[in-house]
């Protein structure tokens, strides 16, 4: 297996930005800062060596700034986000923003090639958060597109073992992450992965081996210290970002075969961890509901087929976990027994 | 988990129904899982009640899917489920009328057993938070 190193060199205005972001291979040209450095944050995340063979899915990304919303609002026919509307066109998609920026993406054969225009009221009103939304789009076509469905979990890896751990946002996947790495477990990501086949067997990928933390988990975790000093990574959390091998050095692995679904709640009056198996068609049907399926039928039957493979593959768990229970040092012990 | 078909609902006439354009499905080990787009509603569905539905991807009536049904091996009494899956069909809006029988054949399913559709209890977010984040957005 070829391992193709991440890349990350930004615009020195003789040419484009290039970015790694698993197999996409991103090109970014246009508007300078703050922009471009909003991109270059957003998309440096992606720091994984994509360790699957094969040419990289090229995306071209130009952007301009421009007086006003350039037309029509989208009606999301395609997907409906807080943010943003897409609709499909006859080659690709075209997205619209709540305060009226714009990507319209064509379909290639083997990529696609984006226009993104930002009205000033996005850069005046601050609104970055919508382009956050439009780098989202461009990255999740892209993926989809060249055969990966991007799921919302992190991934877990020990011996064959290999755990995918699902649960809302701000469900605890950052800090069920921490505990299992902290127990000898390697991580693969604590909220994006991609999943796909190799030769037929479902394989995940991660896409960034640093987790998003918040600033409290340092009460669970002493070894995190104290992150509040450190500045939040995007405008709608209050949560930093540390690196998985600078924090717990050789505690990062790239892929695995998923072999276990873990779906994290926290009941209220919940107390300690405790586990308890799920039927297929339950875990199937939370799984289906860890990642988004755009309304287009070849996509959604694409995306469904994967996660349904993966289900069937895999065992799944019911994990509850009780207020303050990462105190206890043995509080994933019976998790652990179940899981080795 | 889910709603199962009504057993005691109306049989549905003679009229032809077709699967809707927006209703997606994907071929399982056992059977199929159907997506409604517009609705957010998987359906999950069992062999036979997938040799069923197919039938209406070209557009039949309960009467054609009744006799194909027979001819596949199903023993009367089951003429009733048959009956009544195509009537979850129309009563979850899966089907569209449709003017004419395209008489399909379908497929004959390996071995015949209760057709049995099954809805999941929650629809998938119609908003979500981002095109990677299929949480339901807090202003939502």
């Amino acid at each position: 297996m070829r391992s193709i190193p991440a890349s990350r060199s930004p615009s020195d205005h003789a040419g484009p930005a290039r970015y790694r972001a698993g197999p996409l291979e991103l090109s970014v040209t246009g508007v300078g800062r703050p922009a471009l450095e909003l991109i270059d944050r957003t998309l440096a995340l992606y720091d994984v060596a994509w360790p699957i063979a094969g040419p990289a899915w090229r995306v071209e990304v130009s952007t301009r700034l421009v007086p006003e919303a350039p037309g029509e609002p989208a009606e999301g026919r395609y997907l409906a986000a807080a943010q943003m509307r897409v609709d499909a066109t006859v080659d690709g998609v075209r997205a619209t923003t709540a305060v009226g920026a714009e990507g319209v993406g064509r379909f290639l054969d083997s990529g696609e090639r984006w226009k993104l225009s930002l009205p000033r009221a996005m850069v005046e009103g601050d609104r970055w958060i919508e382009l956050e939304d439009l780098l989202s789009l461009v990255l999740t076509t892209g993926w989809r597109r060249s055969g990966w469905v991007p799921l919302h979990g992190a991934g877990l890896l020990r011996g064959d073992r290999g755990l995918i751990a699902c649960a809302q946002s701000g469900g605890g996947k950052t800090s069920f992450t921490v505990a299992m790495v902290r127990r000898g477990w390697r991580a693969l990501g604590d909220d994006k992965l991609l999943l796909g086949a190799m030769s037929g067997t479902p394989v995940m990928v991660g896409l960034a081996q640093t987790l998003n933390l918040d600033p409290g988990a340092g009460a669970w975790f002493p070894e995190i210290g104290d992150l509040s000093a450190q500045a939040a990574y995007s405008s709608f959390t209050e949560k930093r970002r540390v690196s998985i091998e600078r924090m717990w050095p050789g505690r990062v692995a790239s892929q695995a075969c998923p072999t276990d679904l873990v779906f994290l709640d926290r009941p209220v009056g919940h107390r300690g961890i405790t586990i308890r198996p799920l039927t297929q068609v339950e875990s199937s049907s939370l799984l289906l509901r860890q990642t988004v399926i755009p309304n287009d039928r070849a996509l959604a039957r694409d995306i469904i087929g994967c996660l349904w493979r993966v289900s069937a593959r895999c065992r799944g768990w019911q994990v509850d976990v009780g207020h303050d229970a990462y105190l206890a040092a043995d509080a994933l012990d019976a998790v652990d027994a179940v899981l080795l | 988990m889910g709603d199962t078909l009504a057993m005691d609902g109306p049989v549905p006439d003679g009229r032809c129904y077709v699967l809707r354009p927006d209703v997606v499905a994907t071929v399982l080990d056992h059977g199929a899982l159907l997506l409604d787009l517009e609705s957010k509603y998987f359906f999950q569905l069992n062999s036979t009640g997938w040799a069923v539905t197919q039938l209406f991807e070209s557009g039949t009536s309960a009467d054609t899917a009744v006799a194909r049904s027979r001819a596949w091996g199903a023993p009367s009494e089951d003429e009733a489920a048959v009956r009544q899956l195509v009537g979850a069909l129309i009563d979850f809006g899966l089907v569209e009328e449709v003017e004419a029988d395209a008489a399909p054949t379908g497929e004959v399913p390996a071995g015949w057993q209760t057709p049995t559709i099954e809805r999941q209890p929650q629809p998938l977010q119609r908003v979500i938070m981002s095109a990677f984040d299929p949480s339901i957005p807090l202003a939502e």
